[in-house]
């Protein structure tokens, strides 16, 4: 991408024309530069953000579409209330595939015991709990995908959570767990976060979507 | 955080290695993905400076195919981090994926303490057969870690090589 008519080096290394002068940027272009990350370079490697979406209490889902190639590796935060009551259990769909070729698996505690779940699932998978009784303090997982700009090989999926309640314990949990989409080789491009079961995500739930970027 | 430096598997190499880390940072972080190219469920272990006396202690514990499975063990020669899959699983495609975060890399009279890890290490080649861990394992010995500064970080597939799509990047932390 190039900004201004002279496609925006800064320096005197880009010799002005009978058509072009100097390639000087503006401040402006400056400004476009440092907003979309191109310049400078960064010192540190960190993570960007990509996309985020706050819920208003009327929607179960929300898709990250045309997610950018350019990362490392890519970091989803939600953040869950909930306004109905039962447990909820978030999902999410790669590439809006739907196919049966979904697994997964946790290793934690729920209610006050020991979680093991496994399975495979048909057109998403588990991302584990939340509860929707619970209106003030959120449940929270965070989702990381390594590899996924890989063309060639099934892009893994490692995530946490930890469910929150405030009335009662059953609901209560705080899990590793890993995710796949199997026989899905392609780069991961979209994905879809919703509700199994269609329980709206209450005002004020949030996703966001990170990518990880070296210096 | 810092990138130091990356390491990929080319087929043909049963280890693979993270030089020259700068003894500056407060903690590294160890990320990627890794797969082999031997049939099997492979493992993959670490070891810090190359040191391959019989120190390392290792802990991991999870999901293991449909069962929950736990293991420790001392005075190994080098620590399990992964178990990861391999090229007969699903066409070859299966990619573990790592989170690892390393502290007190540095000499004890830097930064007191030996060298120690935790990770989580994940992948799936089906519905019902997954292995998702997590891991602890320190060197328990007078080497890195304690002697010595951690300058490098030596990946050891145990059966096999690293194959052509595995990558790991190795970063340092300046503030915490």
């Amino acid at each position: 991408m190039s900004y201004g008519v002279n496609g925006g080096v800064i320096g005197p290394e880009n010799a002005p024309t009978t058509s072009a002068a100097s390639g000087v940027w503006s401040l402006g272009e400056l400004a476009e530069a440092e907003r979309d990350s191109l310049w400078p370079a960064p010192f540190t490697s960190q993570y960007e953000y990509i996309a985020g979406h706050t819920f208003d209490g009327s929607t179960s889902s929300y898709e990250f579409t045309s997610i950018p190639q350019t990362y490392n590796s890519l970091r989803i935060v939600a953040t869950e209330l909930g306004q109905s009551s039962n447990i909820a259990s978030p999902r999410i769909q790669l590439n809006g595939d739907t196919g049966a070729y979904y697994g997964f698996a946790w290793t934690g505690s729920h209610g006050g015991s020991i979680t093991s779940r496994f399975g495979g699932q048909t057109g998403q998978t588990s991302i584990g709990t939340y509860d929707t009784n619970e209106a003030s303090t959120p449940s929270a997982r965070e989702i990381l995908l390594d590899g996924y700009t890989l063309s060639n090989m099934v892009s893994p999926v490692q995530y946490q959570f930890a469910t929150c309640a405030t009335s009662g314990t059953s609901n209560m949990s705080a899990n590793s767990a890993a995710a796949v989409l199997l026989n899905g080789t392609a780069a991961i491009t979209s994905l879809k976060y919703f509700d199994l079961t269609g329980y709206t995500f209450a005002s004020g739930s949030t996703i966001q979507l990170f990518g990880f970027k070296d210096a | 955080m810092e990138h130091i430096g990356s390491v990929s598997g080319t087929g043909s190499a049963a280890t693979i290695s993270l030089t020259s880390i700068p003894n500056t940072y407060n903690s590294l972080v160890l990320k990627g993905v890794g797969h082999s190219t031997n049939t099997g469920i492979n493992s993959a272990n670490i070891r810090f400076n190359s040191d391959s006396n019989s120190n390392y202690d290792f802990n991991r514990g999870g999901r293991y195919d449909n069962a929950n499975l736990a293991f420790q063990s001392e005075n190994q020669t080098a620590a399990n981090f992964a178990y990861l899959p391999n090229a007969s699983d699903n066409v070859g495609t299966m990619l573990m994926q790592l989170e690892m975060n390393i502290w007190s890399y540095q000499k004890a009279s830097t930064r007191p303490g030996r060298v120690c890890f935790m990770c989580q290490a994940n992948y799936h080649y089906s519905g019902t057969k997954q292995i998702n861990f997590l891991y602890t394992g320190w060197f328990d010995g007078s080497g890195p870690g304690n002697a010595d500064d951690v300058t490098s970080i030596q990946l050891d597939m145990v059966t096999g090589n690293w194959g052509s799509n595995t990558k790991f990047d190795l970063y340092g932390r300046v503030d915490s």
